[in-house]
């Protein structure tokens, strides 16, 4: 569940990275609480691992930032 | 004789029933469970859910239906963040002297940020939550952090870094300035971003 909360929320504004926080207080609002920061570093990392994720360093912030990748869109379409 | 395994029916989850529906009925749904004229009685869930069953002829749960609402909600958020931020990549674009990076650097930074203009700001920003002077403790942390790690001699980054902090104090006074509407307040904090 929270491996597909990641891509949703990846997948929505797509062309815009998601800081780790973003991430988190976003997939909480869609699962109404409840997700902890580990969870969603594992969630995220399977998604990472399957190619429906990608990082990208955003050199001002200093932060990583998630984008969803085809694959991961194509995924998502799979409801 | 080895039986033939029939394919097994992929089952359609339930909170996909509403999600795939055309964005022009989930928009329709959307407006009768929260319409925009205050004289308008909103549709409760289960009035909502009966609206489904018969516009469209399916059958969704109370939470499926909640499921729904507050993916719709999130994603009209992200909607307006993506607008202002490409709103605001589109003027820069207007001024040759502007990279291609200054300008998706630009827009990806608003998109970060925009979430102290939605008219949620409680939810959004867990800077909303805090008060302005443990906004400005914060940075001023960060402002020592960074000086004891580059010994302060890197002048130029320090330089940076006041002046994101000050964009920052200057977004913050304008998103706690009740005078302002919030499309003022967004036309205000495009203004701060561009300057850095």
């Amino acid at each position: 569940m929270i491996r597909r909360r990641v891509r949703e929320v990846l997948a929505m504004a797509p062309g815009y990275g998601k800081t780790e926080a973003m991430l988190l207080e976003f997939c909480n609002e869609l699962n109404g609480g409840g997700i902890s920061l580990q969870e969603l570093r594992d969630a995220r990392d399977w998604n990472h691992a399957e190619s429906y994720v990608r990082s990208e360093d955003d050199d001002e912030s200093g932060q990583v930032l998630w984008f969803i990748t085809k694959t991961g869109i194509a995924k998502q379409k799979t409801l | 004789m080895a039986k033939t395994k029939k394919p097994r029916e992929r089952k359609t989850r339930s909170d996909a029933k509403l999600k795939t529906l055309a964005r022009v009925d989930q928009e329709t749904l959307w407006r009768l469970m929260n319409p925009t004229d205050s004289t308008v009685p909103a549709y409760t869930p289960e009035d909502a859910m009966v609206y489904v069953q018969g516009e469209h002829g399916i059958s969704v749960s109370e939470s499926t239906l909640y499921e729904w609402h507050s993916w719709y909600a999130l994603n009209l958020r992200m909607e307006a963040r993506e607008n202002a931020a490409n709103q605001l990549m589109e003027d820069m674009a207007r001024n040759p002297e502007n990279s291609e990076e200054q300008i998706r650097a630009a827009g990806q930074r608003l998109f970060m940020t925009e979430g102290i203009i939605e008219r949620d700001f409680k939810k959004f920003t867990g800077a909303a939550k805090m008060t302005d002077e443990s906004i400005k403790l914060q940075q001023a942390e960060k402002k020592i952090a960074l000086l004891k790690k580059a010994g302060a001699r890197d002048e130029r980054k320090l330089a940076i870094l006041e002046a994101k902090a000050a964009q920052a104090d200057a977004a913050g006074a304008v998103a706690h300035d009740g005078k302002l509407t919030d499309a003022e307040k967004a036309a205000e904090l495009k203004r701060i971003f561009r300057m850095g």
